[in-house]
């Protein structure tokens, strides 16, 4: 498998439990979500 | 008279064996007598089985050879006839390229120790030898010599690591667990020079205070297997192996363990798990291998490549291997050249040639003729390239600053028939099936980005920014390169050609 130079993941965009429920996490009832989050959050699982 | 049959498994699969074999009979029936070698390919595939017969001028091939031509090469006695190609190392694939580590590959007898040693083997390790610890790190250090697997991290650096570390063990781990698509160069080398391999991982173990070496290699190589275990065995009994490595009173000892098939067991730390006898799921860095590796010892993780280098680099010094290449990538590379091309094999050459020259003149373009679409350098973790990014050079800088990687310099050409949409779900569906599943991205992100792009290719565009957006999660949250590197031939094949993400056929199947 190639080998690549890269550090540990140090550049979360997303949190990604959010990411992967679909979930708007800690964000305040009724606050619009993030834009990415927005979109990521058209993921079912 | 000495004739050479290569016994690599490339040349074995176009029918070496069969051309061996009649050979035999054929020499036989006539009442000559004929030694047959069985060599390691010179890297010219497109001409095996390539048979080469000693003259007083040299090596001559005749190429592609098949059995029912024997009888025809000892009719005109293997001079001269269709099949006839010259002086091998005239032939111009073979002229233009700078052998440093295949220097052996194809020229001798793998499994002769002699033959090894006939062409400079082991003045490496016999220099080694006489050098302390720090001053081999120094030289491999000032050669320049970075990671083969992909990496590129510096060589000597790793070592200097390893060898100020504090342990009463300490491993060398070789890395032939060659899995990506397109690559063979491990492969070929094992097959071709395995002492070489065994003499630079011995030199790794001088650097690094290392009496114990592993060779993690996979099981879908048989041939390279079954050279290598019998060369280790070779090794052993020549006093090369063993506690007492050429009347030196230092010990080194290698043991071949064989992998079982999973991609990611060559991502150096679920190599480590695997070879441990672990389930090969990525270990979190740090601790880095370095310091705490095999079997939470410290220990050297190289590529075959690199280690096979080091040899060259121990005898003719840092000096010479430094003056080749480009910028901060020193040195040689063995390139792949692969998929749709005329004249596929490896082609061994100093950073610092054109991507398009290696595609359009060494590989000679495609074998269909059709115009080239796109080309995939450094496995399927690679990004695509289209020939308006031809003059891009190799060299490890030059690949990460066009969005993409030189990998272990494997070249997949693709001509315009090519489906870059359904390459792109290939991707994202091979990381689905190869994740070790420690991390979210990875496992759960390959499966959304096939179920997006299934979307996307069934017409539904809004998907697209879905996808990048994933893309970018993979990228910066995975813990290894297989999540992680997965995104760049998808947004790399989305960038090609846009218009192949909608086609519908593939996605309706």
């Amino acid at each position: 498998m190639t080998q690549v130079a890269r550090h540990p993941p140090r550049r979360l965009r997303f949190i990604l439990p959010e990411i992967f429920r679909g979930s708007r996490g800690n964000a305040p009832a009724g606050a619009e979500p993030p834009a990415p989050l927005a979109r990521i959050a058209e993921f079912q699982i | 008279m000495r004739v050479y049959v290569p016994g690599d498994a490339a040349a074995r699969a176009l029918g070496a064996d069969a051309v061996a074999a009649a050979i035999a009979a054929e020499a036989a029936a006539r009442g000559e007598t004929v030694e047959i070698v069985r060599n390691g390919s010179r890297g010219m595939i497109w001409l095996e089985p390539l048979v080469e017969v000693e003259t007083e001028a040299g090596r001559t091939g005749f190429g592609p050879v098949a059995a029912p031509d024997v009888p025809g090469l000892f009719a005109c006695d293997f001079n001269g006839g269709p099949l006839a190609l010259g002086p091998v190392e005239d032939i111009p694939f073979f002229a233009r390229q700078t052998r440093l580590t295949f220097a052996r590959c194809g020229l001798i007898d793998p499994l002769s120790l002699a033959e090894y040693e006939a062409q400079g083997g082991l003045t490496g390790l016999r220099r080694a030898l006489t050098m302390s610890a720090a001053d081999i790190v120094t030289e491999i250090t000032e050669s320049g010599l970075r990671g083969r697997g992909g990496a590129g991290f510096p060589t000597g650096i790793k070592w200097n690591t390893v060898r100020q570390a504090e342990a009463a063990q300490k491993y060398v781990v070789c890395n032939a667990d060659e899995g990506d698509s397109g690559n063979f160069a491990d492969r070929m080398l094992i097959e071709g020079d395995p002492f070489c391999l065994i003499e630079g991982m011995m030199i790794a173990g001088l650097a690094t205070g290392a009496d114990t070496g592993f060779v993690y290699l996979r099981s879908e190589y048989p041939d390279a297997i079954r050279v290598l275990q019998r060369a280790v065995a070779l090794a052993r009994d020549a006093g090369l192996l063993g506690t007492d490595v050429l009347g030196s009173g230092r010990a080194f000892e290698i043991d071949i363990r064989i992998g079982a098939g999973a991609y990611v067991c060559g991502e150096e730390t679920a190599l480590l798990n695997s070879l441990e006898g672990k389930r090969g799921v990525v270990r979190a860095k740090p601790p880095l291998p370095a310091l705490q590796g095999a079997f939470g010892q410290p220990t050297v993780i190289n590529n075959v490549i690199t280690l096979a280098t080091v040899p060259v680099i121990l005898d003719r010094g840092a000096a010479f291997y430094r003056d080749f290449g480009l910028g901060r990538s020193r040195g040689t590379i063995p390139v792949q050249v692969a998929g749709n091309v005329k004249q596929g094999g490896l082609f061994e050459i100093g950073f610092g040639l054109p991507l398009g020259e290696l595609v359009t003149q060494i590989g000679g373009g495609t074998a269909s003729g059709r115009p080239v679409k796109a080309v995939q350098v450094g496995g399927p973790l690679g990004a695509y390239f289209a020939p308006d990014q031809f003059d891009i050079t190799l060299g490890y800088e030059e690949f990460d600053g066009a969005g993409g990687l030189i990998g272990h310099a494997g070249l997949v050409v693709f001509d315009d028939s090519a489906d870059m949409g359904a390459l792109a779900r290939f991707a994202m569906e091979f990381c689905a099936i190869e994740s070790c599943g420690k991390c979210t991205p990875c496992r759960i992100g390959a499966q959304r980005g096939v179920e997006t792009i299934d979307r996307i290719r069934a017409g539904d565009s809004a998907a697209i920014p879905l996808l990048t957006d994933l893309c970018d999660t993979m990228k910066n949250g995975s813990l290894c390169a297989l999540g992680g590197f997965t995104p760049y031939p998808v947004l790399s094949a989305l960038r090609i050609a846009p218009e192949d993400f909608t086609r519908t056929d593939e996605a309706a199947e």
